[in-house]
């Protein structure tokens, strides 16, 4: 085999799920339902501008604006809105709050649903059968494979969310970030820290 | 339906008294029918329902939305309230090394059955 060759030149093949993506796209281009170019544009819009930045700064508000938070938790939509974020898959959300006896965590036991507009689109393990099936079943084991241990006494709340509603964990704010800027803050607040499956410390923004 | 807020005994999904206050039954882990309001419209009292034969108990009721099963088939179907509703792992999985967890999942109306 050769040794000096890049991906460039020699690209992985594409997997079976990747040729039955562009197959269906081929199709659905071919018979006008959809323009290649439109598919392009949301592909570039998820990949570049939409994503887990967008949940972070919802999260640094709610952490530093008492008021924003409690209208965050009572009317999601509007909140998050006020930010400027919104639209498909994520027309109905709901944002649901870790406490120091309750934490929450969500999945889409049924396929991928997922709050696109405040996290992009879903990372591959949230697509997974394991994690649909394990979170719901065993998820402090799930949680402690993710390096999360919660203490015995804390309540687990597991959202399963559906086409219809979409669901957004705001994480505790870690002790320690006393005095941070909103932009520091979320700089901590990461993709799964707003799925449930981690937890924001104020040691990872020495790193950012 | 009575409100008797804070008052009466408290019921599980299985028919145990349980004491005011409990979220879950002591004798068998179902969830306990709460006279707390927790959000339900007019302040009504938490609902227990079945779904597949499951006992789980309404927490909020999320609004009024068509049947998914008929409405994406595109078929005409009227608006109905969908809760949000509560179970607890124990009447899901049974006992669990991991303790007690609860589920809660958007269901609509047509899904519920009474206990």
């Amino acid at each position: 085999m050769s040794h000096e060759h890049h991906d460039h030149h020699h690209p992985r093949p594409a997997s079976a799920v990747e040729l039955r993506a562009q197959a269906l796209e081929a199709l659905l281009a071919e018979r006008g339902l959809v323009s290649t170019d439109a598919v392009d544009a949301v592909v570039t819009l998820y990949e570049q501008d939409v994503g887990p930045q967008n949940g972070a700064k919802v999260v640094a508000r709610a952490w530093v604006d008492d008021a924003y938070r409690e209208r965050l938790l009572t009317n999601a939509n509007a909140a998050i809105a006020e930010l400027g974020f919104g639209g498909i898959e994520g027309d109905n959300m709901i944002v649901v709050a870790n406490t120091a006896g309750v934490h929450n965590m969500i999945v889409c036991t049924l396929c991928s649903c997922y709050p696109w507009p405040v996290l992009g689109l879903p990372p591959t393990w949230y697509k997974s059968s394991p994690y649909r099936a394990r979170a719901v079943s065993e998820p402090r084991s799930v949680l402690s494979e993710f390096g999360v241990t919660l203490d015995d006494d804390v309540e687990i709340r597991i959202w399963d969310s559906s086409a219809e509603v979409r669901y957004l964990v705001l994480p505790m704010r870690p002790s320690g970030t006393e005095g941070w800027t909103q932009t520091e803050l979320e700089a901590i607040i990461t993709r799964d820290c707003m799925i449930g499956t981690a937890l924001p410390t104020a040691r990872e923004s020495a790193a950012a | 339906m009575t409100e008797v807020a804070g008052q009466e005994p408290t019921i599980c999904g299985r028919g145990h008294h349980a004491p005011v206050g409990s979220k879950f039954c002591p004798e068998c882990g179902s969830p306990v029918d709460s006279p707390a309001a927790n959000g339900l419209a007019g302040g009504a009292r938490r609902r227990l329902v079945m779904v597949g034969g499951v006992v789980g108990v309404v927490e909020t009721v999320r609004g009024a939305d068509r049947l998914p099963d008929r409405a994406t088939y595109g078929l005409e179907t009227p608006r109905e309230p969908v809760y949000s509703v509560a179970f607890a792992s124990r009447e899901l999985w049974g006992p669990s090394d991991e303790g007690v967890w609860t589920v809660a999942l958007d269901l609509w109306e047509s899904y519920l059955e009474a206990p």
